[in-house]
């Protein structure tokens, strides 16, 4: 696990000519398949049993892919040499080449996160499109109710695979590191191992599609998942190697934000972003080993005849919901927590105001990661017979809006009589606290049991985690990318692209899943590809300002490609930020600063007399 | 990126951080494991689970986290013979493990199938820590070789260390196992 290579400066590099590592990753990749699946092909006929069957075949056939996958993407020459005591050779290619590889650079890293989940977040997106338009009226529009479920499910977990990962994965790893006053992550080598999972999960969820595909939503519920095509076990294998990839980031993270500050950022200092990526891999650290459990139940029946989720053979089902959302309720809070230290982030420099209630902010944040973990069942007041439960559930959940609570107190706060400069990340952190109080207080009748009786699985559900997971976790996506976009890049997205995109996707946003509580009051089910004759005229609104909400995307698209290339020069710090991260060049030099940072005060003290909250030395930098 | 250029002075501790984090995080898989456990078949076990062979199985595994200790010590004192003698004897115990317990597993699919509560957690627990058995052999077979090419010294100390710990892990997590599925 150490973090450099011991070869010597001349040693030969890998990847910096003829095709890109991932290349050859795929080739080995596949090679790695084929040896699995004829390994246990001949395991198979060895003791009895028929060769040819599918699901044995594809689990051992995907894990010697996986491995192979990882040392044909450059895991071999980098890491994998030194396991046999052979000298290693460092992977350091300049340009587009970098990034296709298995680079160990924070920085590399959180470039390949978000470039990877912008796609993964459009063409699940594209998904939406295609499922609204199956809703525009009555009847079969465009493909009917056996594709439009497998259509929502693969929406549904390439959508929560992104708002899980995107904020932490790209900003976390290249802001993070940068606003503690670190080199690099505390392992560089898991850091580049965790982005590397992505592909073999993308691949996965697009083969599962030939498979004959899956319809169960991105929960998999048994016992449907257990009966289903092929495709559901592609989806179980997806999961648990996004699971596998958020562990390995999670212990990085953790490492990297208590051990790794620079001299002075004591707890009391830390970036308010650096807190919620703290918590948030917390949460991964521990409950992502449910999810692993839940699926490798699931699949353990469908592989091994198992007796987990069968009735029939003395199993219970109802025990994969409690698993299921054991890990999955703690992932909400995977998604919104980046998201709303984000927000709480950009709003003091756009308001040129220390961060309101600092202290209570990070109560909030740690509030909320505590309780996360006695709120499951909420989902399941419908499958629980017992009331008693339901109602020390319902209190617990309904605890949860104390601490949340807490963090609209420091964005209120801040935001109070303070003089808003209305730039684009500004613009997305407002509206993460616009749609996230909607969001929030829809979500107070679903903690409710009797209100959550008459509206689970109803339309209400749909637009009250939309409004928390989109209107929160991805909104405050975009605010991220607009705030640091500059640092990482050294250009600024352009200006009015940047408020054409936000006011078309921030009114679509609302125009399309306003309607759906309404929609969702007179019983319009979600996971069905029909509804009741009278409620199409709104449905037909809401599918019109879901496509309204589609077009937004394509002037973020636009922005990005051309400010990347042509944008106007950002300067270290364009916004006139205090934090760490904008003491350093855009972008940051290979080892982030040029000197030796050191925090000497507030990381917020906007217009007060405090000294500036830290200062460089040794190189040529100054105080900011 | 250049060699050394950016390892912190406290590297070590860093290192160790985070091998117990990921220890955490790997706890937290057998408890839910064992959790299940209770929650599906209660105390009750099968006549035919052998408690005389999970002591075999125990003992087995407490001897070879001895002589990995052994073998630690030996390349603290500078012995990289005596770290390879530890790491061979160990895994030998390791694999021998894993030979009683494919012995086991063969009777147990007549006793209680996979297609019986039991059976399915008893398999799921088993299979998960054979797992980890497993990766725990390939990282001191990785030792092994690293020691033969003259590639371990005191700056990779850390590299046993933390192979060490990894094994003693798994160990604690077979101790939990045999309590669960064997005694209680």
């Amino acid at each position: 696990m150490a973090t450099t290579t011991d070869a010597p400066d001349d040693a030969p590099a890998i990847g910096s000519r003829g095709l890109p590592l991932a290349f050859r990753g795929a080739l080995w990749a596949g090679i790695g398949f084929l040896a699995g699946a004829l390994l246990t092909m001949a395991i198979r006929s060895l003791i009895g049993l028929s060769a040819m069957s599918l699901e044995p075949v594809v689990v051992v056939g995907y894990v010697f892919s996986l491995l192979a996958w990882f040392l044909g993407v450059g895991a071999w020459e980098t890491w994998g040499k030194g396991w046999l005591g052979r000298p290693t050779v460092a992977y350091s290619p300049s340009g587009w080449r970098r990034y296709f590889g298995f680079n160990m650079d924070h920085k590399v890293i959180g470039i390949q996160y978000a470039v990877f989940f912008i796609l993964l977040f459009l063409i699940a997106g594209l998904m939406a499109m295609f499922m609204r338009a199956e809703l525009i009226e009555t009847g079969r529009t465009i493909f009917g109710p056996a594709s439009y479920n497998r259509v929502m499910s693969l929406h549904g977990i390439i959508m929560v695979l992104v708002a899980v990962t995107a904020v932490s994965g790209a900003f976390g790893n290249y802001i993070m590191p940068l606003q503690i006053g670190a080199k690099d992550m505390a392992f560089p080598r898991l850091n580049a191992l965790s982005f590397w999972f992505w592909p073999p999960v993308a691949a996965l969820l697009i083969g599962s599609q030939f498979v004959g595909g899956w319809d169960t939503g991105w929960t998999g519920y048994v016992p449907l998942a257990e009966v289903n095509r092929p495709g559901q076990l592609f989806y179980a294998l997806a999961f648990i190697t996004a699971g596998l990839s958020s562990i390995v980031a999670a212990v990085n993270f953790v490492t990297t934000a208590v051990k790794m500050r620079a001299p002075g950022l004591t707890w009391n200092r830390l970036p308010i972003f650096t807190w919620s990526i703290l918590f948030t891999a917390i949460l991964s650290l521990i409950f992502t080993q449910a999810i692993a459990v839940a699926l490798s139940m699931t699949i353990f029946d469908r592989v091994a005849g198992g007796a987990f989720f069968d009735p029939v053979l003395g199993g219970i089902p109802v025990l994969y919901q409690h698993i299921f959302w054991f890990y999955s309720h703690p992932a909400v809070y995977v998604m919104v927590l980046p998201s709303l230290g984000a927000m709480l982030e950009i709003l003091p420099p756009f308001t040129r105001k220390p961060l309101f209630g600092y202290k209570w902010a990070v109560g909030g944040i740690i509030g909320i990661s505590v309780l996360s973990a006695v709120v499951w069942a909420h989902h399941m007041y419908t499958v629980n017979a017992d009331s008693v439960s339901n109602i020390g559930f319902m209190f617990t959940t309904e605890a949860i809006s104390v601490p949340t609570g807490l963090i609209f107190l420091a964005a209120v706060g801040t935001l109070w009589r303070g003089r808003l400069w209305l730039k684009t990340p500004m613009l997305f952190a407002l509206a993460v606290i616009f749609n996230f109080l909607i969001g929030g207080v829809t979500g107070v009748f679903l903690s409710d049991v009797p209100a959550d009786v008459q509206l689970q699985d109803t339309f209400w559900v749909v637009a009250h985690f939309h409004y928390t997971i989109v209107g929160a976790g991805i909104f405050g996506l975009f605010a991220s990318i607009y705030y640091w976009f500059p640092k990482m890049t050294g250009r600024l997205l352009n200006e009015r692209l940047g408020k054409i995109h936000f006011w078309i996707m921030f009114l679509g946003f609302n125009l399309t899943f306003l309607p759906m509580f309404w929609l969702g009051l007179n019983g319009m089910n979600r996971r069905v590809a029909d509804y009741q004759p009278n409620l199409e005229s709104v449905n037909r609104f809401v599918s019109l300002a879901g496509f309204f909400l589609g077009i937004s995307f394509i002037f973020f698209v636009w922005n990005a490609i051309v400010s990347w290339r042509n944008g106007e020069p950002a300067g270290d710090n364009p916004w006139g930020a205090r934090t760490l991260e904008w003491m350093t060049t855009s972008p940051p030099p290979e080892l982030n600063f040029d000197g030796e940072p050191e925090v000497i005060g507030d990381p917020y003290g906007f217009g007060s007399e405090q000294p500036a909250h830290a200062t460089v030395t040794g190189g040529n930098g100054g105080t900011a | 990126m250049t060699a050394q250029a950016h390892v912190p002075e406290n590297y070590r501790e860093i290192q160790r951080y985070g091998l117990w984090m990921f220890i955490i995080s790997e706890a937290f898989l057998f408890a839910i494991l064992i959790a299940i456990r209770f929650i599906f078949t209660g105390l009750e076990r099968p006549e035919a689970l052998s408690i005389p062979l999970g002591l075999v199985l125990t003992a087995i595994l407490l001897s070879s986290s001895y002589t990995l200790h052994r073998g630690e010590k030996a390349a603290a004192a500078g012995d990289q013979v005596g770290l390879r003698a530890g790491l061979v004897l160990t895994i030998g115990l390791g694999i021998l493990f894993l030979v009683i317990v494919g012995v086991e597993w063969s009777a147990g699919f007549e006793e209680f199938p996979t297609s019986t509560p039991y059976g399915s957690i008893f398999f799921l627990i088993t299979g998960a820590h054979a797992l980890h058995l497993i990766s725990g052999l390939l990282v001191l077979a990785s030792l092994y070789l690293q020691s033969k090419a003259g590639a371990l010294d005191e700056s990779t100390e850390w590299k046993i260390e933390a192979g060490a710990k990894y094994w003693h892990f798994v160990d604690v997590i077979w101790l939990t196992v045999f309590t669960t599925l064997y005694i209680l």
